[in-house]
């Protein structure tokens, strides 16, 4: 079954290998025939903005996703940040845990939306202390 | 037919390695956060791990004195209520001796003084009924089971001893029945008998005061005690989870400190493809 996406004018997505922009005056439907890597504008993290290290993650499944060529380096790197996470806040292992399956499963958008949720845990620990919110 | 062999791509295959490097570790992470705690063992970290069983335990033996000392108000409550009814006994024998004292025939004064005596009696059966868990203190302090020591401490070395005192009618309030002294003497009646008796009486009430007040003031004490028995535990089950709990605060400064390490660029980003940066440098 075919996937239908909405792209408003000017919206940005990355569908398989290509950046694909609505130039029209309108918005457009989309159907997507066959199963490729699908990133709306709205999901996609940009190197600069991966600003912390729930937010790397995220960068580094999207990676994963977008250039399954280089997989291998990106689990190297994922490992190890997820690694790093899970040692300063325990407390994040369950949201970690259903991420890795998705990993292992190779459904890397499913995981990029559960870390959608990690990023809220991070930011709900980081707001516990004092310059929590400053921006590296 | 010859069999398919399972071959792995290098990908997951290097996710796998990564797993199972990764995952003893996930599980000594898992194992803290089931039992919300950090520390989970002697071995993890010995001081904080004994220093926090000593904490749990010193809790546990206050909690026990603390339920010792809740049953020691209630066995102060029956002495008290024990004591109310006794005071309502006297007053009905009060005036049953004072109607005596103005009874038209003998035969009057008779009945009364067996009622007086009734009542005098009952004053001993409410004495014997006032124990709470064996221990009654209406009785006398030399008898068995009329004294009970509160034990404070976890030691027992700081304690309260609440000490019995005799509330039966003759022997300890020194009442004195109808018979003992005559209400109806040589066909008359003995009015200085009957009002030695209300005297009598009178004393007794004011000796129930006094060992009421007395009641009261235990009570205070042991009631401080529990309040301050509450608090030391729960100052002991804060210190105890302070050195073994989960601490989101904690976990909030070791997140920034891993956010400021990664920023230093000792964890690199940098190596996405060139292919993957450009598609990425669109957005």
């Amino acid at each position: 079954m075919a996937l239908k996406l909405s792209l408003k004018p000017g919206e940005r997505m990355i569908l398989g290998g290509a950046v694909v922009m609505n130039g029209g005056p309108s918005s457009c439907d989309l159907l997507i025939e066959n199963r490729v890597p699908i990133l709306r504008e709205k999901d996609i993290l940009t190197e600069e903005q991966a600003d912390s290290p729930c937010r790397r993650i995220y960068y580094t499944i999207q990676l994963m996703y977008i250039d399954e060529g280089n997989l291998a380096a990106y689990t190297r790197l994922y490992w190890s940040l997820v690694r790093d996470v899970v040692q300063a806040a325990p407390s994040t292992v369950f949201l970690i845990d259903a991420i890795n399956e998705q990993i292992l499963r190779q459904r890397y958008y499913q995981a990029l939306k559960l870390t959608r949720k990690l990023i809220d845990y991070e930011e709900e620990v980081l707001s516990r202390v004092s310059g929590g919110a400053q921006t590296l | 037919m010859a069999m398919q062999p399972i071959t792995l791509t290098s990908g997951m295959r290097a996710n796998l390695v990564s797993l199972q490097q990764t995952n003893s570790f996930m599980e000594v992470t898992q194992k803290r956060l089931a039992s919300g705690k950090k520390v989970n063992s002697a071995l993890d970290d010995p001081v904080a791990y004994f220093t926090a069983v000593a904490h749990e335990q010193r809790a546990t033996d206050l909690a026990s004195r603390k339920d010792e000392m809740s049953e020691a108000v209630q066995l102060v409550k029956a002495a008290d209520t024990g004591i109310e009814s006794i005071k309502t006994l006297i007053a009905a024998a009060k005036s049953l001796a004072t109607s005596a004292l103005s009874a038209d025939t003998t035969a009057a004064a008779s009945t009364l003084a067996t009622q007086y005596d009734e009542v005098l009696d009952q004053i001993d059966l409410m004495v014997a009924d006032s124990g709470y868990k064996g221990v009654n203190l209406l009785k006398a302090p030399t008898d068995p089971g009329s004294t009970l020591t509160v034990k404070f401490d976890e030691t027992g070395q700081s304690s309260l001893s609440l000490q019995g005192f005799d509330a039966s009618a003759v022997t300890g309030l020194s009442l004195v029945s109808s018979t003992t002294s005559a209400w109806v003497s040589g066909g008359a009646i003995s009015t200085a008998n009957i009002e030695a008796a209300i005297t009598a009486l009178d004393n007794a009430t004011i000796t129930l005061r006094t060992e009421s007040s007395k009641l009261a003031n235990n009570l205070s004490i042991i009631t401080a005690r529990q309040e301050f028995t509450q608090g030391m535990i729960n100052v002991l089950k804060d210190g105890a989870a302070n050195l073994t709990n989960a601490d989101m605060n904690e976990e909030g400064a070791n997140m920034l400190m891993l956010q400021t390490r990664q920023a230093l660029g000792t964890t690199s980003l940098s190596l996405a493809s060139q292919a993957a940066q450009s598609v990425l440098r669109l957005f």
